[in-house]
């Protein structure tokens, strides 16, 4: 490559690079964007509780009716003494009759039953005496009632009785004489304890529901951007490696220049992965691993950068089973929690990390039907730092929603882990006291298989077998060339599963290894591995993808693809991955 | 015919039958308060633009796994954005629907132009002005009615300008300006004005041709435009009507604004690939 060559080549990078940071600068408000308005339209779903709404409007009037009647009955009701307390107790409804002076006249067995006392333990007593507790509230509106004449309905109350909390919705009405002068209260309680309690429950389930499909609706489009961002920088990155090896012995100024590209389409690729592993999309290969060991290596190292007010503590479980997971994501799990941790305790404080086998039960996955119940390990992560406020409890996994100073925070933290849990089919939690602190909670399948170590080499091996490259990209196409042949490799190319079966019949005792990617028009590459297979069943083929569309990457890797590659890839990744599949 | 006259027939023809959808959609464009309940609305008062939207947004451009069945789904699965442009680009496609081959020029293929200048010039806003770039898309995507307009109202004329054009090989909207005493861009600010457009939308279509005469707050605009019709038609996407255009003007833009040249050939060879995918996906079928 000549100098002036390398000069342009250097200048085309550059624009690139201007051109994709602005592009995603936009896109990054674009985002925020998109998901203001994804939460409007669900805002929208809203509108259906007005329709309950009017339903407990013509309940009320119901139960207005209702009242009315009985009241009508009052006069005939009084003669009958007998009678009455026959007809009251019969009622479910919690029945009351109290005097001006708040004793009680009467109550039905139903009252009594509930508070556990007997009819005589109540009556001629006065209800502060009996009900000592009762809020002020309460006897406002009783003193209205009787002053204005005007009865309260369903006034809620939470009472306190020796079966527990519970809730009445109580009517009060006045209580007339003959003459229809007032002479006291009546009220009607309906329990309503089971309705509110199962009301609160809907409506807790209901929040996490559209929490977790907004989650996933904005995972796709972050998917999306990602996805096309990865390709780009590919080529980037690939280029500037080219370059590099080329300008060692050239001007400084040039290796400085190569140099600062690589680096930076680095960082951006790193942003781009964590927002794939959001998306669910990011390259997996899952490994048992022992996530204690995990912890204290990903925890110490951290540690070192924390100032000294922060300290850590462990609690865990000796025994703790194994999780099947990729190890990169998992570590960048623990970081992530306990990144936010340490930033939640600006003043210093306690972190605590803890791990357990525990059994998780369907009860527990009600809002994540996919799941199952069973053996999982759990992992909290607290500490004593100043809470999430309700506000904010609402939004901190979404994707760039940070409180944090630009900067410092750019939001991904939990969302990444958000992804990277539901990934590995596992469930997240957080509890949390304002000035008190949070605790992050994490479940994962646990696994029955062994920890293996595993043996990193970051070394380059060289090869000399031939290989067919199918990439529907030009500059990948060529790029990929341009690699494999600095590795030693001869190479073929092709531009989709058409060619490289053509390619593949014409040469095919030559052709040692395919190289094949995933995502072409057309003929996709799952098809395009069937047909090689047909050909010949003893093909060996690696996968190489921007990202998974995990069913068909993994149908491709079950039915004897030898692995996956991730775009974009270094060139230790791709020669270490070469040499293992050509020994097999 | 003088230009008003011109103006109150294309107020009366079919043509204006795109006014609603199109600036309604651009106040959504300005409005930062709009919300995706008032794009769905708008798109929904049309149903054959519903429909014709709902079928693209589950082709392969986007690649969405599952049937999109409502177009509150799409503005969620295939974006806000995205919707944006692709209601506005379906809607503007109804006025180039009729093709009528007259040498070079098809209606389809100017749509194709007009769709390839409003990508371009959407992607030199964002990427070298750091702008959302939006009003540009639509400016892209106007910019040529003009020549729809002479080619449905002066037939006569226009057959002889195609002619000049493909004899004298100068810019038509020179050719334009002798024989009807205006040109296609006279005609679209005319038309835009009465319709109520954005004054910035406005301004850069009707400098298109010409955006270094005047220095102003419209001139980057106009500039914009300029190149992506420019670049577009000296690579032959779509039917151009700049093929002539003076390349000194090109290179004074490019350096007004500090613009390498090579900035645009990236931006050019993305935009071809997302013709050619808008094209596989059956997007120019009218
Ligand atoms: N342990 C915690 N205590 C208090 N607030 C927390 C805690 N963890 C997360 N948060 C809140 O949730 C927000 C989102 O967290 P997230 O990790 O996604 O982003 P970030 O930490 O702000 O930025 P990044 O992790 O990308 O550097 C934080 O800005 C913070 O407000
Ligand atoms: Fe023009
Ligand atoms: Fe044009
Ligand atoms: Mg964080």
């Amino acid at each position: 490559m000549d100098e002036q060559k390398l000069k342009d080549n250097i200048e085309v990078l550059e624009i690139k690079l201007h051109q994709l940071r602005n592009d995603y600068m936009l896109t990054k408000n674009d985002h925020e964007n998109s998901t203001k308005k994804y939460l409007e339209l669900v805002s929208q779903l809203s509108e259906k509780n007005k329709e309950l709404e009017i339903l407990k409007d013509s309940l009320e009037i119901l139960v207005a009716e209702r009242t009315g009647e009985l009241l009508e009955s009052e006069e005939n009701l009084r003669h009958k003494n007998e009678e009455l307390q026959i007809i009251l107790d019969s009622s479910p409804v919690l029945i009351f009759y109290k005097d001006r002076k708040d004793k009680f006249v009467r109550v039905n067995k139903s009252f009594a039953d509930f508070f556990g006392m007997l009819h005589e333990e109540i009556t001629k007593k006065k209800s502060k005496d009996l009900f000592p507790e009762s809020s002020s509230k309460q006897k406002k509106d009783e003193k209205t009632v009787i002053k204005t004449g005007k009865p309260k309905l369903n006034v809620i109350e939470e009472v306190i009785t020796h079966n527990g909390t519970k809730w009445l919705s109580i009517d009060k009405v006045p209580y007339k004489d003959s003459t229809g002068k007032i002479i006291g209260i009546i009220g009607f309680g309906f329990d309503i304890t089971k309705s509110k309690e199962t009301e609160e429950e809907n409506k807790r389930l209901q929040d996490q529901l559209f929490q977790s499909q907004k989650l996933e609706s904005i995972g796709r489009l972050a998917g999306g951007i990602a996805h096309d961002f990865n390709n780009i920088l590919a080529v980037i990155s690939g280029y500037s490696e080219i370059l590099r090896t080329y300008t060692k012995d050239l001007d400084p100024k040039m290796t400085k220049a190569v140099k600062a590209i690589s680096d930076s389409s680095k960082r951006a690729s790193k942003l781009t992965k964590q927002l794939l592993s959001f998306a669910r999309r990011g390259r997996f290969n899952p490994v048992a691993l022992d996530l204690n060991r995990l912890i204290s290596d990903t925890v110490k190292v951290s540690e070192k950068i924390f100032e000294k007010k922060v300290t850590v503590r462990y609690d865990l479980d000796d025994d703790i089973k194994s999780v099947e997971g990729d190890k990169n994501q998992i570590i960048q799990v623990v970081t992530n929690l306990v990144i936010n941790a340490k930033d939640a305790m600006p003043d210093g404080g306690l972190i605590e990390i803890k791990t357990r086998n525990v059994h998780v039960t369907k009860k527990q996955l009600k809002e994540f039907p996919e799941l199952n119940p069973g053996e999982y390990v759990q992992l909290s992560i607290s500490d004593t730092g100043v809470g999430i406020k309700d506000e904010v409890k609402q939004r901190i996994f979404e994707p760039f929603f940070t409180t944090k100073k630009e900067g410092i925070g750019t939001g991904l933290g939990l969302a990444t882990t958000y992804g990277i849990v539901r990934h590995h089919r596992g469930f997240i939690d957080f509890q949390t006291r304002i000035g008190e602190g949070t605790t992050f909670t994490i479940w994962l399948p646990s696994s029955e298989k062994t920890v293996e170590d595993a043996k990193h080499k970051d070394e380059i091996i060289r090869g000399s077998a031939t290989i067919l490259v199918v990439d529907d990209e030009k500059s990948i196409r060529t790029l990929t060339k341009e690699l494999l042949e600095d590795l030693g490799y001869t190479v073929l190319l092709a531009k989709d599963g058409f060619e490289a079966l053509d390619i593949f019949c014409e040469n095919r005792t030559r052709i040692d290894l395919v190289l094949l990617d995933m995502l072409m028009p057309k003929m996709d590459g799952r098809e395009t591995y069937f047909k090689l297979t047909e050909i010949d069943p003893e093909i060996k083929v690696l996968i190489i993808s921007g990202y998974i569309q995990d069913e068909k990457a993994y149908d491709v890797l079950n039915k004897g693809a030898l692995g996956f590659i991730h775009k974009p890839y270094t060139i230790n990744e791709i020669s270490r991955h070469l040499s293992n599949a050509l020994k097999n | 015919m003088n230009i008003e006259e011109l103006v109150e027939k294309v107020n009366n023809s079919e043509i204006s039958s795109i006014r609603q959808v199109v600036v309604r959609i651009v106040e959504v464009i300005n409005d930062p308060d709009s919300s995706a309940k008032d794009l769905k609305d708008i798109i929904e008062i049309d149903p054959p633009l519903s429909a014709k939207l709902l079928k693209l947004s589950n082709s392969a451009i986007y690649g969405y796994p599952k049937r999109i069945m409502e177009i509150q789904e799409a503005i969620v699965c295939i974006g806000f954005e995205a919707v944006k442009e692709l209601a506005l680009s379906q809607k503007v496609c109804e006025v180039f629907m009729k093709t009528e081959a007259l040498f070079d020029y098809t209606r389809l293929e100017l749509w194709k132009h007009c769709v390839a200048v409003a990508m371009f010039s959407k992607l030199i806003a964002r990427r070298e002005f750091l702008e959302r770039g939006e009003n540009m898309y639509v400016a892209g995507l106007l910019h040529d009615i003009g020549i729809i307009i002479i080619d449905q109202f002066l037939q006569k004329e226009f057959i002889s300008i195609l002619e000049r054009e493909s004899e004298e090989k100068r810019n038509l909207n020179l050719i334009e300006k002798e024989v009807i005493g205006y040109d296609h861009t006279d005609i679209s600010k005319a038309v835009f004005e009465s319709w109520d457009v954005p004054d910035q939308i406005i301004m850069a279509i009707s400098r298109h041709h010409d955006p270094l005469s005047i220095d102003d707050e419209h001139t980057k605009n106009a500039a914009i435009i300029f190149l992506a019709d420019y670049f577009c038609c000296k690579n032959y996407i779509g039917y151009g009507d700049s093929t002539y255009t003076y390349v000194k003007t090109v290179y004074d833009c490019l350096e007004k604004f500090g613009i390498k040249e090579k900035a645009m050939e990236i931006i050019l060879s993305e935009v071809e690939e997302e013709i050619r995918k808008m094209e596989q996906g059956g997007f120019f079928n009218g």
